[in-house]
């Protein structure tokens, strides 16, 4: 190949890959094929502990802690594990660090209970949004009812049979945090450390990386990571959704990148051979 | 043709697309001619017009930027009144409910909140460091023990766990011949690459090495995660340990930590990779199914 040619592919305009990725995706997605889904031991370890929930008869504080722009890869997460605890007749309670998840948190919560028949008061609350972050975890810790006296309705929460005996977040069988912000690690760092509670996390893409080293150490059992993380939990329920149909336009788009880097070095090297060979 | 027409008769193609492809949904009664309707087609113009950035910064980008931000402080100032100003500070202070008392001790926080905005008067700024002395005080107490227990205690009590976990004798032989076998070779290439300087010729004496690790941790034998971390630990630590002269086993041991670090940083790469394809496959569901009926 001239060298010339070889510049110029080096230097092809970023739109162009835009383009290539985005033809990719879209293909993938109008196509339809199967793609296996194994889920990881770090993905059963939270389906476990539904199951667990289930023949204790605990209770699961779902934190929705995302705002519009983590929903794609979040709403799926909150979706699945909904459907696991309501398949499983979980009760559940909801809430949300974040202002802008306030009514994404809602309306995933309606919705999946919905599906399921599950009831307002007796099977699921809503508690909605409330500042502190880390202040509000630790009263929540000291006494629930101080920190939430009343549901997103403004109804007092001992009226409910789910959560009148809830006295601290010791007393849920396992808290489980879908986040894209910092929520899990205050989760974590102020909650589950300090009020021994079993803990797991829902972490996008990019702060998944960051958990893993506290699954190790047993401080986290159980993490969703990325959409991939939600696909693993969609076949596990057996109900596949969004997410175990995105993971073809993601598959799709991993394996155009992994060409691209490959052809990018391999383009680099043959240009650095010319350019040697030209100056000999 | 000129760089400025053509982004013109682009953007206004694209602009003409938006509303053209609207009008036709709408017409068409793929959409519903009611708020839900107007909510997908509006989602649908700026998602568009987000995207189109993609091939330059344009006024259609600018819009829907400034709307974002202009909805997102309308948002959260409504959630912020709804769920904390009015039942947690203005109705208890001054419309308690009858029969409940004043709660005047909130006058507190209310007034420190005030004085936090004086922070933009250069008169009486000075108040606003009352506020924030309090904050950080507060947190520093609050954080400081906490963080140490999460991040430090716990993770290095892993760091030094258990080499050996299984009660069976021959399980324990064969886990400790491994991991023997990992740390030999770990260490006579330590003494390799301390000796030799040549690139391709470390990289080679490592591979086995890596080998190992890998079957070690695919078929999770006990003990060699615990010695990959230990391992790991150790040489990234020594990376940053700079009041020694970086030579000889030093230099080899914290080049190893830059290779613990390297692939660290590419597994956060991949998963940033896999979040932001994510997000795009997540608009493009929106705009194949919900705006356009392709997908069902």
């Amino acid at each position: 190949m001239k060298r010339q040619t070889l510049n110029r592919l080096l230097d092809l305009d970023r739109r162009w890959i835009f383009l290539f990725v985005l033809v990719a995706a879209i293909f993938a997605r109008l196509v339809d094929f199967d793609l296996p889904s194994r889920p990881k031991r770090i993905v059963k370890d939270v389906y476990d502990q539904i199951e667990l929930l289930h023949e204790s008869g605990e209770v699961l504080l779902l934190s929705m802690d995302y705002d519009p722009a983590g929903k794609p890869e979040l709403e799926p997460m909150s979706r699945a594990v909904l459907r696991h605890a309501f398949m499983r007749d979980v009760k559940v309670v909801g809430m949300t660090h974040n202002p802008h998840g306030q009514n994404l948190g809602q309306t995933v919560l309606e919705e999946t209970a919905a599906e399921f028949g599950s009831k307002y008061g007796e099977d699921y609350v809503y508690l909605g949004y409330k500042a502190g972050f880390a202040t509000l975890v630790i009263n929540m810790g000291q006494d629930f009812y101080d920190a939430f006296p009343l549901d997103f309705k403004g109804v007092d929460l001992k009226s409910y049979p789910i959560t009148k005996d809830i006295g601290s977040l010791s007393d849920f069988g396992y808290v489980f945090s879908v986040a894209s912000t910092a929520a899990w690690e205050v989760w974590m760092v102020f909650g589950s450390e300090k009020y021994r509670f079993k803990y797991g996390v829902g972490a996008t893409g990019v702060m998944a990386p960051d958990v893993y080293p506290f699954l190790q150490t047993g401080q986290i059992k159980g993490l969703l990571g990325g959409l991939v993380g939600a696909a693993e939990y969609e076949t596990l329920i057996d109900r596949p959704d969004r997410a175990a149909v995105g993971m073809r336009p993601q598959s799709a788009i991993h394996v155009l990148l992994v060409l691209l880097v490959l052809f990018g070095n391999v383009i680099f090297f043959l240009e650095r051979r010319a350019r040697r060979s030209g100056r000999a | 043709m000129n760089e400025h027409l053509r982004d013109r008769i682009l953007f206004a193609a694209l602009a003409t697309l938006i509303l053209g492809s609207n009008a036709w949904l709408l017409i068409s009664g793929r959409l519903p001619a009611d708020w839900t309707g107007f909510g997908i087609m509006l989602a649908a113009a700026i998602t568009l017009s987000m995207y189109s950035f993609l091939y330059k910064d344009n006024v259609l980008f600018k819009l829907v930027e400034h709307l974002y931000i202009g909805v997102a402080a309308g948002y959260v100032t409504t959630v912020y009144w709804f769920n904390i100003f009015w039942p947690d500070l203005i109705k208890p202070l001054f419309f308690p409910d009858p029969g409940v008392p004043r709660r005047w001790l909130r006058l507190v926080p209310l007034l420190m909140g005030i004085a936090l905005l004086f922070r933009v008067s250069r008169r009486f700024g000075w108040m606003s460091r009352i506020s924030f002395a309090f904050i950080m005080g507060f947190y520093s107490g609050i954080a400081i023990p906490n963080y140490i227990e999460t991040y430090m205690i716990e993770q290095l009590h892993f760091t030094v766990g258990p080499l050996f976990v299984s009660a069976d004798p021959v399980h324990l032989w064969l886990e400790g011949a491994f991991l023997a076998a990992v740390l030999g070779y770990m260490i006579l290439d330590w003494l390799w690459l301390s000796l030799i300087n040549k690139p391709w010729l470390n990289a080679l004496a490592l591979l086995p090495a890596a080998v190992l690790l890998f079957i070690g941790i695919f078929w999770h034998i006990p003990g060699v995660s615990s010695v990959v971390v230990l391992f790991g630990v150790l040489t990234v630590l020594v990376y940053f340990f700079f009041s020694v002269e970086q030579k000889g086993p030093v230099a080899t041991a914290s080049k190893l930590g830059v290779n613990f670090l390297m692939v660290s940083f590419g597994a956060s790469f991949g998963y940033t990779i896999m979040a932001r394809m994510s997000l795009l496959v997540g608009r493009l569901e929106f705009l194949l199914r919900d705006w356009l009926g392709v997908l069902q």
